[in-house]
């Protein structure tokens, strides 16, 4: 213990700790918010921040229409963007510490454990039925004059709790945009037609692996994959009700004549999962999509390995269009020729987005007025088009976006190049332009026919609507709903793979996890949904 | 009479501790941030751990949620009773099988590293073998989905060989899930795990080896009479602290690996929990199955360390 006489070294030891200690101090960075108030007033704004900005900007704040926005109404806008990727995780943190933004851009019905009555009731939200009239007259008016998209928006009690994202007011090309496409050069090239019945699909299928279409002399052709963020299969046949619709069912929940029912519990379950076992056994389905690894299925298809798929009109089929692929899309299957699908893809007018304001928020009115901004003329156009002489002209009273956006000289995608510019590529509270669908979303004529003439010719009277259940029903489903869709997804798999066979049996197993409790639940939702005014 | 004893015997307690301190000082200053460190970040947070017996929501706080006694353990033994017993048994077996192959790995390592005598060659087989722990999870697992898929390196070879006609589906097969698991965790962890042993082995007494060889023993019968009992209370500490985790799975690397097709065998408590609890903002839920955990893991330690006790003389306390 010699050397700990020796002042110099207690000294260097004492500083070492202190830097050691100093380190267990969390540091808090304070936000910078000044102590004086500032004649302009500031509103904090979460929303998750969309792909196609993020190539240009990293705030929305920057986006041309934002920049209107905050000029015209004399207010600042500070958008929190969560990590993207890790949106799920900011929010419920944000929620669970409540710190919460003024503004919270939500989808509250899938995206709050349940949903929005669960939001207002934990006090996350404030109800606006009251500030409507006098803070939010565009949107007041808006929903008096389409009475069926403000059934949409509200809960069973009739409250509102945010400004909706809406896809414009024409389900006929709003609403669609995830369905099949299929090669059509292969088609062409081994005499095919393009498929309409469930059996067409199955011989297309086929000789899309045994006949070698893309030529190359190998056995690689793969019949038929998917493209879609989700972990699972099950959740594209869900979305999309591709050839389970043929037999007017769904792979989840959905209601014949006012009935609520679930899919794998009804007969026709059986035969849709039979076919999908023959398309497996037969390699006609490609083995990827068991790990639904996206980046590699991508791959595939652009490699000329994948003859058809389900995917989005934009992102997936504009994106090959654009690679020169020759891409059609195909009507949803059905089992006798000439039937009309009963279920394809549906979405409502209604996003199920909505940005809320919060119990943080301490000057509502602002608030209100900056939201209810988007339904005006003004904030239409700019959130739509952009800026005049810039992202849009007018001609004879109609809009047509500038080449700036339709063929962008730095190389980016319409939807890109639009998204500096205006939020139309991003749905958000406004509504979405009819423009921007047909000129930006159907820039090459396969898919404006995928939207017009393939996808939309289905009945779809089947769906349920966004529904919204008591606190008391959430709980209880969610404890259901968690253990059978832990069980239904590895079964799923098991079943289109054929290591499991069984249906009856998946479907007491179901039973005994009480799915007909969980049916019910969603019965009563239903009956209150149809009451709404 | 007792009491009598025990008062004059604690100032006594105080005085030592004060004279200790005085003596290593710098000792005590060392030991400060480690203390506070697991005081702040782990005895304080504790007061949450009451969320386990309430039906907690954010809004109404720790402090404000009401209680529901043990509903949440309910909810997840009864309600969950489909999962709970395989997810209880993926982690243990997941957990068995590391002992079983992952344990005596590094000790082997360090038992084969020791009998090297050209010291550059030790050297470097040592280096190359602890880099792979220096790997992240994330492409650690990324490489096993990599050389593992249909088209992988691991299927091309086979098949090149002659051994294979189809494709194995190493990642969607529930039955491969497991020696995948350990085994890349052997790889990972083989060189690190043996540095502690090595360090064991080189504490021996030369003497003791001498000995051995003038008895006659060779280098076979050396490491099993030498070395072996040498670094047998290292081993016997770090069984211990290994049998504290039977309990827990590295949540990262299954969640990583596993998909639907292969939770029948990848499923653990942790993933579980993640799906149920985080996903769906269930944090009570959450926090009732982790105490619990906790609880099973604290008794397998105490039980191991009274065991170890009785068989070898050395223990944890």
């Amino acid at each position: 213990m010699d050397w700990f006489k020796s002042s110099k070294k207690v000294i260097s030891m004492i500083v070492v700790m202190v830097f050691a200690l100093s380190l267990l101090i969390p540091v808090f960075v304070s936000s910078t918010s000044t102590a004086y108030a500032k004649p302009t007033p500031t509103l904090t704004y979460f929303v998750r921040l969309d792909p196609k900005v993020a190539t240009s900007y990293s705030s929305y704040s920057s986006i041309a229409a934002y920049q209107l926005l905050q000029k015209k109404l004399g207010v600042k806008l500070v958008f929190k963007h969560p990590p993207v990727g890790g949106e799920t995780d900011q929010f419920n943190l944000m929620v669970a510490s409540r710190q919460l933004t003024d503004i919270i851009e939500w989808n509250w019905i899938d995206n709050y454990p349940g949903g929005p009555v669960k939001a207002l009731l934990d006090k996350v939200i404030i109800r606006l039925n009251d500030y409507m009239p006098k803070y939010a007259p565009n949107l007041s008016k808006y929903l008096q004059q389409h009475p069926d998209i403000k059934k949409l928006i509200v809960t069973d009690d009739g409250d509102i709790y945010g400004f909706p994202a809406l896809r414009g007011t024409n389900p006929k090309i709003a609403c669609v945009y995830y369905g099949p496409q299929i090669r059509n050069d292969w088609l062409k090239k081994l005499g095919l037609k393009e498929p309409e019945t469930v059996d067409d699909w199955y011989k297309v299928l086929k000789a899309f692996v045994t006949k070698d279409p893309n030529g190359n002399g190998k056995k690689d052709e793969r019949g038929f994959s998917i493209l879609r963020n989700a972990s699972n299969p099950r959740y594209a046949f869900d979305y999309s009700s591709f050839l389970v619709g043929a037999w007017g069912i769904k792979t989840d929940f959905f209601q014949v004549n006012g009935k609520v029912k679930y899919g794998p519990l009804e007969p026709q379950y059986k035969q849709f999962i039979a076919t999908l076992q023959k398309w497996w056994k037969e390699g006609l389905i490609d083995p990827d999509i068991l790990t639904m690894n996206q980046k590699v299925i991508r791959a595939n298809v652009q490699n000329d390995v994948i003859g058809a798929w389900i995917g989005l009109l934009s992102g997936d089929m504009g994106f090959f269009l654009n690679l020169k692929k020759d891409i059609i899309a195909t009507k949803f299957p059905v089992l006798k020729k000439g039937e009309k699908p009963l279920l394809g893809q549906a979405e409502f007018l209604f996003s199920r987005t909505s940005a809320a304001i919060t119990t943080a928020c301490k000057d509502i009115p602002t608030a209100m007025k900056v939201l209810d901004w988007g339904y005006s003329k003004e904030g239409y156009e700019a959130f739509n088009y952009g800026v005049l002489g810039k992202s849009y002209v007018k001609k004879d009273g109609k809009v047509y976006y500038t080449d700036e956006i339709l063929k962008n000289p730095q190389g980016l995608s319409a939807a890109e190049a639009l998204a500096k510019y205006a939020r139309a590529s991003i749905s958000g509270p406004f509504a979405q332009a009819d423009e921007y669908y047909l000129q930006i979303q159907m820039m090459y004529p396969q898919q404006k026919e995928a939207v017009m003439e393939k996808w939309s010719d289905v009945k779809n009277d089947r769906i349920l609507p966004p529904l919204s259940f008591t606190d008391e029903e959430s709980k209880r489903l969610a404890n259901i709903m968690n253990t059978v869709n832990t069980y239904y997804d590895e079964m799923f798999l098991r079943l289109m793979t054929g290591k499991a066979t069984n249906v009856d049996a998946f479907v007491k197993t179901l039973k005994q996890m009480k799915i007909d409790e969980a049916i019910k639940i969603y019965q009563a939702a239903y009956d209150r949904w149809k009451k709404r005014k | 009479m007792e009491k009598a004893t025990i008062k004059s015997y604690q100032p006594n307690r105080w005085q030592e501790l004060k004279k200790d301190i005085i003596r290593n000082k710098s000792l005590y200053l060392m030991i400060i941030p480690v203390v506070a460190y697991y005081f702040i970040f782990h005895y304080i947070p504790m007061y949450g751990l009451q969320i386990a017996f309430k039906d907690f929501t954010p809004a109404k706080g720790i402090w404000g949620s009401p209680w529901v006694g043990l509903e949440k353990f309910k909810e997840f033994f009864v309600y969950d009773s489909f999962y709970v017993w395989r997810i209880i048994r993926n982690t243990i077996l997941i957990n068995v099988y590391d002992l079983i192959f992952g344990f005596p790995a590094p000790i082997l390592f360090a038992l084969l590293l020791n009998e090297i005598k050209n010291t550059i060659y030790k050297r470097t087989l040592q280096t190359v073998s602890y880099m792979p722990h220096f790997i992240s999870t994330v492409v650690i697992v990324g490489m096993i989905m990599d050389f593992f898929a249909r088209d992988g390196l691991i299927n091309n070879i086979l098949k090149s060989l002659g051994i294979l006609s189809e494709p194995i589906s190493f990642m969607t097969e529930p039955g491969w899930f497991r020696p995948l698991y350990v085994g890349s965790g052997i790889w990972q962890n083989l060189g690190w795990g043996s540095i502690v042993y090595l360090a064991a082995i080189s504490n021996i007494d030369p003497q003791l080896y001498e000995a051995a060889l003038i008895d006659g023993a060779g280098r076979f019968r050396q490491a099993l009479y030498v070395t072996i009992p040498g670094i047998l209370p290292t081993i016997v500490i770090m069984f211990l602290l290994r049998v504290g985790h039977m309990m827990n799975v590295g949540f990262e690397k299954v969640f990583l690996m596993y998909n639907p097709l292969t939770y029948e065998t990848a499923d653990v408590i942790s993933t579980y929990v993640y799906r149920k609890g985080l996903l769906e903002m269930d944090y009570s839920y959450g926090a009732a199955v982790g105490l619990f955990n906790s609880v099973i893991n604290f008794l397998l330690v105490i039980f191991s360390n009274k065991i170890a006790k009785k068989l070898t003389e050395t223990s944890l306390w």
